[in-house]
């Protein structure tokens, strides 16, 4: 097992996105989904799924990104 | 306030194990033993899986994890989260979410992510934990708050960074502001405990 792991350790790196040069802790829409903006500059998002998929819309109200509904 | 009797939260979590091919685990199920011994082997295998190991197996009690497998994932609930229905839907909603990040990205990359990156760890927990709270809030109406989480997420165990708990918050928040809009978060989980609970 412990072979096991360390291989699978080897096999990859952590999957982070690129740095985009944002600051940290904005927030925006990207694809219809919130996101959030990382110490290490990068849109990490929130959720796995867009907005659409709840019935809503990707919004930015008062620096924070959400799913709104159609008429917020 | 909706009622919730044991039963039906089982049901609940069972229905949404079953869409993310998990196994939810009580802790006097003998499969937990064995759970916790592959925790217990897991935290001597390698410097970067000891802390977050050691401290799993330290706080078993308390703290409900979902270990993924090449077959799924398999849910192991703690103690206390057993103890009360609402309790139990929550964790599980909760620790489904980790089962979701785990069909979606793999067993071997969600290990990778969790393991590698603090900041991957701060992302994935939040949505989770903010899982969780939308179901409190389907049970309750009442609009939970980011602090809710935050204390969890601050917690030794997920050994993170001020600027990683940050994060975390501004995703926690995200999700509460779709839920103050009145639609659930953008998560396949809580569409799914939304359709389950109505």
């Amino acid at each position: 097992m412990r072979l096991t792991l360390l291989a699978l350790l080897l096999a990859g790196c952590p999957r982070l996105p690129p740095v985009s040069g944002c600051s940290p802790m904005a927030q925006t829409c990207i694809g219809d989904a919130p996101h959030v903006c990382s110490a290490s500059q990068r849109w990490q998002r929130a959720g796995d799924l867009a907005c659409a998929a709840v019935g809503g819309v990707c919004s930015v109200l008062e620096g924070r990104a959400y799913c709104a509904t159609a008429h917020d | 306030m909706r009622p919730l009797t044991t039963d039906q939260a089982r049901a609940f979590a069972d229905h949404l194990a079953s869409l993310h091919r998990a196994t939810i685990v009580a802790p006097t199920d003998p499969a937990a033993v064995g759970a916790r011994a592959i925790i217990a082997a897991l935290a001597h295998l390698s410097p970067a899986l000891d802390e977050i190991a050691a401290d799993l197996e330290t706080h078993l009690d308390r703290v409900s994890i979902c270990i993924p497998t090449p077959a799924g994932s398999l849910i192991l609930l703690s103690p206390s989260a057993v103890a009360d229905p609402w309790l139990y839907a929550m964790t599980a909603a909760h620790e489904c979410q980790h089962a979701a990040q785990r069909e979606a990205l793999g067993w071997g990359q969600v290990i990778i992510d969790y393991v590698g990156s603090p900041e991957l760890r701060a992302r994935a927990a939040a949505d989770a934990y903010s899982v969780g709270l939308y179901v409190g809030f389907l049970l309750s109406g009442i609009l939970p708050l980011a602090s809710d989480a935050m204390a969890s997420l601050a917690w030794s165990t997920y050994h993170l960074a001020p600027e990683e708990i940050e994060l975390a918050r501004g995703v926690v928040e995200s999700h509460l502001e779709s839920m103050a809009s009145g639609l659930p978060p953008p998560l396949a989980v809580a569409v799914e405990a939304h359709a389950w609970l109505s």
